[in-house]
């Protein structure tokens, strides 16, 4: 294990998030085996890994919408699984298909969140309309979610984990497919965020965005967790200058020249 | 007309498809419900290919005797006639099958070919080629070349004038069917558009079954226009025979048609039924008459040909077009969190039923029983036989059935429920939402959709029902309340059980629940429809609209005592079904 060995751990009372032998099969084949997350709270923290490496089973787990094999999760200090309505309440959630109703317009989609959030009727109207217009999507809040483009329809998602007001997010690639501008304005507030006590965890395949957003990261692959910890604490051992791609490298395995040999028939 | 120039480009065509089939067959079975739903879904199709084995062996079989029959003169021109209607069905048919393909079928596989260096013409020639493997398509080619073989013994000319014509009604039909499934894939790239096609589809086809009153008011108002009969004889003699027509009037009639008949017969001529029928008509003892029908089928295959190459770049080089419409920005009200209205029950029942209306078959489900009521009473007015002295009996109990009719046109999202929330779904399980919350708002938000359903069937039954006792309207409301309440429980179990993703945008297999849940919902609909229907005309027989007033209430008293402990037992069955429901939906 690259980084902060699991003993060394803040404890867990500052812990937004926390897993300990997280498992999850699907029949033989074992997704996740036995992870231990820790992400501090305030944190900004990059889960990565390789395609098929386990990420989004992990985020499906830590969200609810999989149940462990095994392992013990605590999220903002509460078990998921137990007090899954109220750990809900505190967390938001951009997942990978979005969780949209495509038969409802972009205004109706946060209405529903605002709904079952129980917020009040002024608190809604004025986040809905600071978060569309940030995003954006003020013009097309009575759209059908069905019309949206796939960059419409990510803003969306992401406006309605926002609207609550989550103390933790869970974003899964947030940024794909959204605008430059946009984006710029989406690092900016989760940067804020995060300094206000917020946490985020993110994965995303663009290391450049971890890089330059996260001050945690960990990495999964082949369904185990081989680093964790501050990016600075991976940095160490003479790799101080090392990018987060050469790091990222480094820890999967994964040889940087091997492309420059391979296919050589490839324009030949 | 091109053809496809690479016979390597076919052969990995041919595998596509193949490999396509073998995994859809195999299909990634989660748990035994799916592959219970797998193998029922198979049973189905095994029928329906026995059906196209046994209509192509029974075309087969008229063909070779119209054939002989042809042969040997056709003495009264039945062998052709028959023809000619036997192409017409199959024309229409295979057009129709071709349309509902179309509707399910998408351009999007052809991103991929496109990208391959393959000319476009290759693709369109590709495209045609698959047409043709149609296998109700292919059904037709037995009969074809059973009535050329069977013309054969007519002469030297026979066998090839009626090979070749049936080759090209079979191109003809071919090229059609890909044609329509090209229109019908553009029409269907704009959501909204293609709602509307299926929704104007779907209101003519209801409005056929108002035919025959339209059909009894003409045929009134000719025998009132018609001149009145002689007076009657002592015998009876002329008591049924038609006014006679003067030498002259019948001259002035015969004078005004034949114009009218032969621009008429000329043009049908060109339809392609016709002009098959026309060129094998003429093989026995005219071969050279069945040059123009030959001709004209020729003809109308490259028309056809052209029109559907024209559809088809049309449909890969334009890009599909969404239907945004920018408004001001204007944002729902919320009720207040502490207030019943604002229970987070009630905003999913409130989801469901706006995503509902919202779908084509949702709007389908609310104009129904409505179409249903209109058309029952205007077929029994036109027809006033048997139907109309059924009605004193049925009507007392009829309009009671509108509760369950009201419940099952929206079978396909009332026994889907999760898998047709889609990714909506994971934003409910998301949500800080229990499960108890979600069933309930569920089962209120069917309950709602039956009423939208029931009210406007109800007002139509009122208005064409005038003289319906009083009572029976709260005794109809009371038991689609006792009939929903029976219902509800089952059909969120099966929607737990067997989910589906499905498009409620399409009429076709894409919009429908799955298979095992449609066969046992359509069970538990038929037993509520029968304890309402029970219920009622004991009520009915003891205490008239009273007694059935008091039963239905007696009934709904019982379906909620069975129905709330059912519901919890629902929600506590979500959590166990709730990830193999998303894996369902995602998988698709």
């Amino acid at each position: 294990m690259h980084g902060t060995p699991l003993s060394t751990h803040p404890p867990p009372e500052t812990l937004a998030l926390s897993t300990h032998g997280l498992r999850r099969t699907f029949g033989d084949f074992v997704a996740v085996e036995g992870i231990d997350l820790a992400v501090p709270q305030g944190s900004f923290y990059g889960f990565l890994g390789p395609n098929g490496a386990g990420k989004s089973t992990t985020i499906k787990c830590l969200t609810g919408l999989l149940r462990p094999s095994a392992g013990t999760m605590r999220i903002l200090g509460r078990d998921p699984e137990r007090d899954a309505v109220e750990v809900k309440r505190r967390v938001g959630v951009v997942p990978e298909d979005l969780a949209l109703f495509d038969r409802l317009t972009g205004a109706e989609n946060l209405a529903f969140v605002a709904r079952v959030h129980g917020l009040e009727r002024q608190t809604f109207e004025a986040r809905a309309r600071e978060l569309l217009e940030l995003l954006e999507l003020d013009g097309a809040a009575s759209v059908l979610a069905a019309d949206y483009s796939h960059g419409m329809r990510k803003k969306l998602s992401l406006a309605m984990a926002l609207l609550p007001s989550p103390r933790l997010l869970f974003l899964d690639e947030p940024f794909e497919g959204i605008d430059a501008v946009s984006s710029r304005q989406v690092k900016q507030f989760l940067h804020e965020f995060t300094t206000r006590g917020g946490t985020v965890f993110l994965t995303s395949h663009v290391l450049e965005i971890v890089e330059r957003l996260a001050d945690h990261v960990g990495i999964i692959d082949h369904g185990r967790l081989v680093a964790q910890g501050p990016i600075a604490s991976l940095r160490a051992d003479g790799r101080e200058s090392a990018s987060l791609e050469d790091l990222f490298l480094g820890i999967v395995g994964a040889s940087a020249n091997r492309g420059e040999r391979a296919l050589e028939w490839l324009g030949a | 007309m091109t053809g496809v120039r690479s016979p390597r480009l076919l052969a990995a065509f041919v595998w596509l498809r193949w490999r396509a089939l073998v995994h859809g067959l195999r299909g990634r079975r989660r748990g035994g419900a799916a592959r219970v739903g797998a193998w029922l879904e198979l049973a189905a199709s095994l029928p329906l290919a026995a059906l196209t084995v046994v209509g192509s062996l029974l075309l087969a079989w008229g063909a070779w005797n119209a054939g002989r029959r042809l042969a040997g003169g056709d003495p009264g021109g039945v062998a052709v006639a028959a023809l000619r209607v036997a192409a017409a069905i199959v024309t229409v048919v295979l057009a129709f099958l071709s349309l509902l393909s179309g509707g399910r079928g998408t351009a999007a596989g052809w991103t991929r070919m496109l990208l391959l260096p393959v000319s476009r013409a290759e693709l369109h020639a590709l495209a045609l080629l698959s047409g043709f493997a149609d296998p109700w398509l292919l059904a037709t080619v037995l009969p074809l070349a059973t009535l050329a073989v069977a013309l054969a013994p007519a002469g030297a000319a026979a066998l090839p004038v009626a090979a070749a014509a049936g080759a090209l009604l079979f191109t003809v039909i071919g090229m059609l069917g890909t044609w329509l499934s090209f229109l019908v894939q553009l029409l269907f790239r704009d959501r909204r558009r293609a709602e509307l096609v299926v929704l104007a589809a779907f209101l003519t086809m209801m409005a056929f079954s108002l035919v025959p009153q339209v059909v009894d008011q003409w045929a009134r108002g000719a025998r009132r226009s018609r001149p009145a009969a002689p007076a009657l004889s002592t015998d009876g003699a002329t008591r049924d025979r038609p006014p006679e027509r003067s030498p002259e009037d019948s001259g002035t009639r015969s004078q005004e048609r034949p114009d009218e008949v032969s621009v008429a017969a000329g043009w049908l001529a060109l339809i392609p039924s016709e002009a098959f029928a026309g060129a094998v008509g003429a093989a026995r003892s005219r071969p050279l008459a069945a040059l123009p029908p030959l001709a004209a089928l020729a003809a109308e295959a490259a028309l056809l040909y052209a029109l559907s190459r024209a559809a088809w770049r049309r449909l890969v080089e334009t890009p599909a077009t969404g239907s945004q419409r920018s408004r001001r920005l204007a944002l729902p009200r919320l009720a207040s969190p502490g207030s019943l209205l604002g229970h987070p029950a009630l905003a999913v029942a409130r989801v469901q039923v706006a995503v509902t209306l919202r779908t084509i078959v949702g709007r389908i489900g609310v104009v129904t029983p409505v179409l249903m009521v209109v058309t029952t009473a205007a077929v029994a007015d036109a027809t006033r036989g048997p139907i109309a002295r059924l009605a004193p009996l049925l009507g007392a109990t009829a309009v009671l059935a509108l509760g369950p009719l009201s419940m099952f046109v929206f079978h396909n999202i009332l026994l889907n429920q999760f898998g047709a929330d889609g990714a909506g779904l994971s934003l409910q399980v998301l949500s800080p939402l229990d499960e108890r919350a979600i069933v309930a708002g569920k089962a209120l938000g069917g309950a709602a959709l039956t009423a939208v359903a029931l009210a406007p069937a109800m007002v139509a039954a009122a208005i064409f029902h005038p003289r319906t006792p009083a009572l029976l309207w709260p005794a109809t409301v009371v038991a689609a309340t006792a009939a929903y309440l029976l219902f509800a429980p089952a059909a969120l179990m099966l929607s737990l059980l067997f989910a589906k993703a499905v498009d409620l945008g399409h009429m076709g297999s894409k919009g429908k629940p799955h298979a095992a849940a449609s066969l046992g919902g359509m069970a538990v609909v038929a037993i509520v429809l029968a304890c309402v229907q029970l219920v009622a005309f004991v009520g009915l027989r003891l205490g008239g609209p009273a007694g059935a007033l008091v039963a239905e209430s007696m009934l709904a008293v019982l379906a909620a005592a069975f129905s709330l402990p059912a519901l919890v037992l629902v929600a506590r069955a979500l959590p166990a079904r709730r990830e193999a429901v998303l894996l369902a939906i995602r998988s698709a």
